[in-house]
């Protein structure tokens, strides 16, 4: 795992950034969640691996978890086809593209976390954040969607 | 034993997937491993030795994350595996919680009476579920109180507070427009729930014809969800962001003077308080109040549309707030800005370091300067009828009147010399130290400030206010003078 560097942004590639909204749309009003895959070497975001919500209810509409035994096949099959988790996606359904306390306090330092915010527009509804130390608080990162592969 | 370490942490395991330790259970493992790795003892545990929330421990399938499975001995060809808990929530923008949302329910009627919000994306049903749920406490049903209160129960506010001592006098027609003339000398909590009863029946409105004190304050306000500050003096001001902030409910605030207004968001989710903003109130006199400066009609209308817009946005949870902000705006010039509000560390109420954690404990009358000073020479003051009494008797007094012109066009005091407070010290020569001075004003504040100014300039001869001012006396000898307008 490289360790993110704060200074750059994170980019995202059009077809992830799509799959994403697709999958926060699909799984509305609940929150949408999964992992960011990157090619080896690479700090891009070429690819999402979306995972269950395993909150059920009317509690998913605030809150995602994801099972640590699927995590681990996720973690597996990236590995198997040469990619690697940087991170984590979720949606926000009512709530603006901002870390609540409960995403702060289960972030894992140095892994990126993207929320989509179902409640806004533009530029403004997908945010990524980043711990670099288990101790230092998060910080936002700047998020760029690279240009549609043709 | 063999320890697989997910991707996501493999960073602080120098970058092994699969280590191999001697151990016989999860806690003498996790030594070992921790021993081995520094880095990986930051990341898996806090300062204080607990599991972070993001680590769990798994043996094959089985989650062994609690600590009561540590110390079981795990068998010799058991495989542990340190897994990432990838979790996490939205943040709660409302200030009603959602258990209280779902307890609301809507009738045909309701549907058909907030129809303009529900279709509204960012209100709808939920949003309106949450105003209905929600309780607020007005402070004060005058100027400010009067849009505020229409507005909270129009929009569907399900309780709604509303305390003021006062009784509807004429002179608050002109800006308090949830009164009417047939309402003069009621109460104006009385006055106001009539009104609201006729906009919704439905609404539970709790009218507490009352004055917010110390010993009071916290009764009134405990188990509220918001207080809107539409009080007219700094006295209950500070009283009321005080106990918001000792009993966790957020206050919005307003105050208008003359052409200007401001409104701002306090004591939400741990921010600033109003007295970060203005950590002591200006001398007393100094700024006078709404009664005593006046302010333009629709003044009110503006700013306390805004603190109920406010408290709704609050209560469902939208858009941008006045939090940590204060709004200032100038109605006569058409200018409008926002000002930060900073979290002073060292406020006395709500900074780490808090003096203040009753406010039964503090004295706000001396806060606000309201009270006289032990060591100061108390001012000599004139009843009205003493000083009708003694100008009828032709007794030579001097009477100065500190108003500014265009009060004493409204109403003009016989006989009286004229000399703004600015120009007292300066001026002094002008008064009889012989003679008693009476100092007279709109309602006996800035008598007062005369008085000390004039003590202060090395003015020796004897000086009093008239207590009350021209107000409470214009019944007495005006009327057959003809002196009004």
């Amino acid at each position: 795992m490289r360790q993110m560097k704060a200074e750059t942004g994170i980019t995202i590639t059009a077809e992830a950034l799509r799959d994403m909204e697709e999958e926060a749309g699909r799984a509305f009003p609940a929150e949408a969640c999964g992992v960011l895959l990157a090619e080896a070497g690479e700090r891009r975001i070429c690819g999402l691996r979306v995972l269950e919500n395993r909150i059920k209810g009317e509690e998913a509409e605030r809150f995602f978890e994801i099972d640590p035994l699927k995590l681990y096949r996720a973690e597996q099959e990236a590995e198997k086809g040469q990619r690697k988790i940087i991170g984590f996606f979720h949606s926000h359904t009512e709530a603006e593209a901002v870390l609540s306390e409960t995403d702060e306090s289960y972030m894992i330092p140095g892994m990126l976390y993207l929320i989509l915010s179902l409640k806004e527009r533009g530029s403004g509804r997908l945010r990524a954040y980043l711990k670099s130390d288990p101790g230092s608080p998060a910080r936002e990162v700047p998020v760029e969607t690279a240009a549609a592969q043709i | 034993m063999k320890i697989y370490v997910t991707a996501t942490l493999r960073n602080f395991f120098g970058r092994n997937p699969l280590i191999e330790l001697e151990g016989k259970s999860i806690r003498g493992i996790l030594s070992l491993l921790t021993d081995e790795y520094p880095d990986g003892k930051k990341v898996l545990f806090e300062d204080n030795g607990k599991l972070r929330s993001f680590v769990q421990i798994y043996v094959g399938d089985e989650n062994r994350t609690d600590e009561g499975e540590w110390d079981k001995e795990l068998p010799a060809d058991a495989e542990l595996m340190l897994l990432p808990a990838v979790a996490g929530g939205a943040p709660q923008e409302s200030i009603i919680p959602d258990e209280r949302r779902k307890a609301v329910f809507f009738d045909d009627a309701e549907v058909e009476r907030f129809g303009r919000q529900l279709m509204l994306r960012d209100i709808g049903v939920k949003g309106q579920k949450r105003i209905k749920a929600s309780r607020v406490v007005v402070a004060g049903a005058g100027a400010l109180g009067s849009p505020v209160i229409q507005y909270l129960a129009a929009a569907g506010v399900g309780t709604i507070k509303a305390v003021d001592f006062d009784e509807v006098r004429l002179e608050n027609l002109q800006s308090q427009v949830l009164h009417t003339s047939r309402d003069l000398k009621r109460p104006k909590v009385a006055s106001a729930k009539d009104k609201i009863r006729n906009l919704n029946k439905n609404i539970n409105f709790e009218a507490e014809n009352l004055k917010l004190e110390a010993d009071n304050i916290v009764s009134v306000i405990d188990g509220y969800d918001l207080v809107i500050d539409c009080t007219d003096n700094f006295k209950a001001r500070y009283l009321i962001s005080d106990a918001c902030v000792l009993c966790g409910i957020p206050l919005v605030f307003g105050a208008i003077y003359q052409f200007e207004g401001q409104v701002g968001i306090f004591n939400l989710n741990g921010g600033p308080c109003f007295r970060c903003q203005f950590p002591e109130p200006p001398e007393a006199g100094l700024v006078p109040s709404c009664s005593e400066g006046g302010a333009i009609s629709p003044l009110p209308g503006i700013i306390g549309s805004i603190q109920a817009n406010e408290a709704l946005k609050l209560i469902i949870g939208i858009g941008e707030h006045l939090d940590g902000k204060l709004l200032t705006v100038d109605s006569l010039y058409l200018r409008s800005k926002i000002l930060k509000v900073k979290k002073r560390c060292d406020c006395p109420v709500c900074g780490s370091n808090a003096q203040i954690t009753k406010v039964e404990d503090y004295d706000y009358e001396d806060f606000c300067g309201l009270k006289a000073k032990e060591e100061e020479v108390p001012i000599p003051a004139l009843t009205p009828e003493e000083l009708a009494k003694r100008i009828e008797s032709g007794d030579p007094i001097t009477i100065v009147d500190v108003r500014e012109p265009h009060e004493r066009a409204i109403l003009r005091f016989p006989d009286a010399v004229v000399i703004p407070i600015g120009q007292l010290a300066r001026r002094k020569n002008e008064l009889d130290p012989e003679l008693d001075t009476v100092f007279i004003c709109k309602e006996g504040k800035r008598s007062i400030l005369a008085i000390n100014t004039l003590r202060e300039a090395g003015y020796a001869g004897p000086m009093y206010s008239l207590q009350g001012g021209i107000d409470a006396m214009k019944d007495i000898i005006f009327p057959h003078e003809g002196a009004w307008l």
